[in-house]
């Protein structure tokens, strides 16, 4: 517990600030100096004297334009590292994420022994499970869609509704659940400490250490930021490789970054396809009586009826059925909702807009689509399940 | 923050520059502070303001956001905010940290300080 709280602490200034009152003040008390001073006291840059100095500020935010429009994006923008960055107090480190790999793959993790996180994430359809909406404990047809966790590494909140930030917060999540895993940390550290594979996997791993279910969150996590699509033809084709997308490809890319054609580009932004943000995109689904409110749940205010958050497109060819209530069976069926510019209007996201796309570019936006899918190392499928 | 940040020296600025800063404050009237949006990004991701001062959002981004604060006794909800709009707040309240977050990102935070 201590260590998730620590985790908090250090998720950037913001959150920071938001806890650390007395810290905050002490700054504020810089800040106020800086503030009361004439603009030219403290000269940033070159700053136009008719300008207030927080405006000649303003004016040196680089790029503020930059996803927008055909010119804008650059082709490193999308450059993505092999393996995603982790946290100060979970550095990246082989035994650790070997350990998660083994957790990741075992059953034994559930309550009743048969679940275990590729059951519903399953490597060999797309890490998910190409199912309307996932299947629980005991068969319960769960509300939402199974994310796939590749590239998950790279997202900065995490979950249909945000209710995770970090990977090692969400991990033991879905292992308590009743209708996940439905197991209890005790079972579950009881289970573990009973298999000297893993008393052993663990001791190697955290300096001598034992079970806890803190460490296999950590290894969970750690493993899972390795999961991280390479060598796709788009991915190709952004280190230089022409040749590697199709001519109807790069016209499709051109449509998805273009806001006046596709649009895309506004919610689905570099490098990971997403804007850790949340969109009500008007599904059908939010017509009913009692729909998911999303992101309400987490967030009471109006925007946020019916928002989900904008999932990645690396590798987006193999998990269809798509969407968080998996209404769209294929590629050509998630066009068409946008090309409607959304079925229900209710609440819907004023990023959304009726497009108007040639038969031709329609074909070339999902052939771009096909592009995003890359390989996983192979290594992080392979392993034995200790004793 | 490592101590050695506060060094003797930083502090005797700190201590004079408020100094300054309350005879400044003391004649200054209500202010407008601009703080823009840009690539899901506040300007600025702090900024102190006086009571009685306006601070205008501006859209300089190419998406829509919805500025809110849920800061209990200092709340406001901007609304749709489309690219190129522009809307005030006026802080009459008295003084307080005011947390200004984006509902459509999350991660869009900035922390007003009102003295
Ligand atoms: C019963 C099926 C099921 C099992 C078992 C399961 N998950 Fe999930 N997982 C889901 C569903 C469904 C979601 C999306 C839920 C939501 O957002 O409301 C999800 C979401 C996630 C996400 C968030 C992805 C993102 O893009 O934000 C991560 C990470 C994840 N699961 C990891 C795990 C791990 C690790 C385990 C094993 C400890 C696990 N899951 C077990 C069904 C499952
Ligand atoms: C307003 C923001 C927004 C725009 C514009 C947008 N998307 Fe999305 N996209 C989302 C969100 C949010 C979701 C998840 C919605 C849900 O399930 O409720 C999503 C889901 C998807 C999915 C399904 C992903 C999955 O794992 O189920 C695909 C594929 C997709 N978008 C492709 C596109 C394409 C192609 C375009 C341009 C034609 C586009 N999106 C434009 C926000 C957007
Ligand atoms: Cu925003």
């Amino acid at each position: 517990m201590c260590y998730l709280s620590r985790i908090k602490a250090v998720l950037g200034l913001g959150r920071l600030f938001h806890q650390t009152r007395s810290l905050m003040w002490f700054f504020a008390f810089f800040i106020i100096v800086f503030n009361t001073f004439p603009a030219n006291t403290f000269p940033v840059g070159p700053s136009p004297t008719s300008q207030p100095f927080h405006l000649s500020l303003l004016n040196l935010i680089p790029a503020a334009n930059a996803a927008t429009g055909v010119n804008g994006v650059s082709r490193s923008d999308w450059l993505l590292p092999k393996v995603a960055p982790s946290p100060e107090n979970n550095k990246m480190d082989k035994k650790k994420a070997e350990l998660g790999k083994m957790l990741f793959f075992d059953p034994r993790l559930s309550g009743d022994g048969r679940t275990s996180c590729a059951t519903c994430h399953d490597p060999a359809l797309g890490w998910s499970d190409g199912l309307t909406t996932a299947t629980g404990h005991n068969g319960i047809r769960l509300p939402r869609a199974t994310l796939s966790i590749v590239n998950v590494g790279f997202n900065k909140i995490l979950m249909w509704d945000g209710r995770n930030i970090q990977l090692e917060e969400q991990a033991i999540e879905p292992i308590f659940n009743p209708v996940e895993m439905n197991n209890t940390e005790q079972n579950l550290l009881k289970t573990l400490r009973s298999i000297p594979g893993y008393v052993k996997a663990f001791k190697e791993a955290y300096w001598g250490l034992g079970v806890s279910s803190n460490r296999v969150a950590r290894s969970l996590a750690m493993y899972q930021r390795q999961v991280v699509s390479v060598n796709s033809p788009f991915a190709k084709w952004i280190r230089g490789n022409e040749s590697a997308m199709t001519e109807s490809q790069k016209r499709g890319f051109e449509v998805f970054i273009d806001t006046n054609r596709g649009n895309c580009i506004t919610c689905h932004r570099p490098p990971n396809f997403m804007d850790n943000g949340f969109h009500n995109i008007g599904l059908l689904s939010f017509k009913n009586k009692k729909p998911d409110l999303g992101r309400f749940s987490q967030k009471k205010v109006n925007m946020t009826k019916g928002a989900f958050r904008t999932p990645t497109l690396w590798n987006i060819a193999e998990t269809a059925p798509y969407f968080h209530d998996g209404s769209a069976k294929n590629l050509r069926q998630v066009l068409n909702h946008y090309i409607s510019g959304g079925k229900t209007r209710t609440n819907l996201s004023p990023n959304m807009k009726v497009l108007r796309l040639k038969p031709e570019e329609q074909k070339d936006l999902i052939a771009f689509l096909n592009a995003l899918t890359g390989e996983i190392d192979q290594k992080l499928t392979q392993f034995t399940l200790p004793r | 923050m490592k101590h050695g940040i506060f060094a003797p020296g930083l502090i005797a600025i700190l201590i004079a520059g408020t100094v300054f800063a309350f005879f400044t404050s003391a004649s200054a009237n209500a202010r407008e502070h601009i703080i823009g949006q840009a690539n899901l990004q506040f300007s600025v991701p702090l900024k102190v303001i006086k009571p009685g001062d306006r601070v205008t959002f501006v859209n300089n981004d190419s998406v829509v956001h919805n500025i809110i604060s849920q800061t209990a006794g200092l709340q406001f909800d901007l609304g749709v905010f489309e690219p190129g709009m522009q809307k005030s707040v006026s802080f009459n309240q008295k003084n307080g940290v005011v947390d200004v977050e984006c509902t459509v990102h999350p991660n869009m935070k900035l922390t007003l300080f009102i003295f």
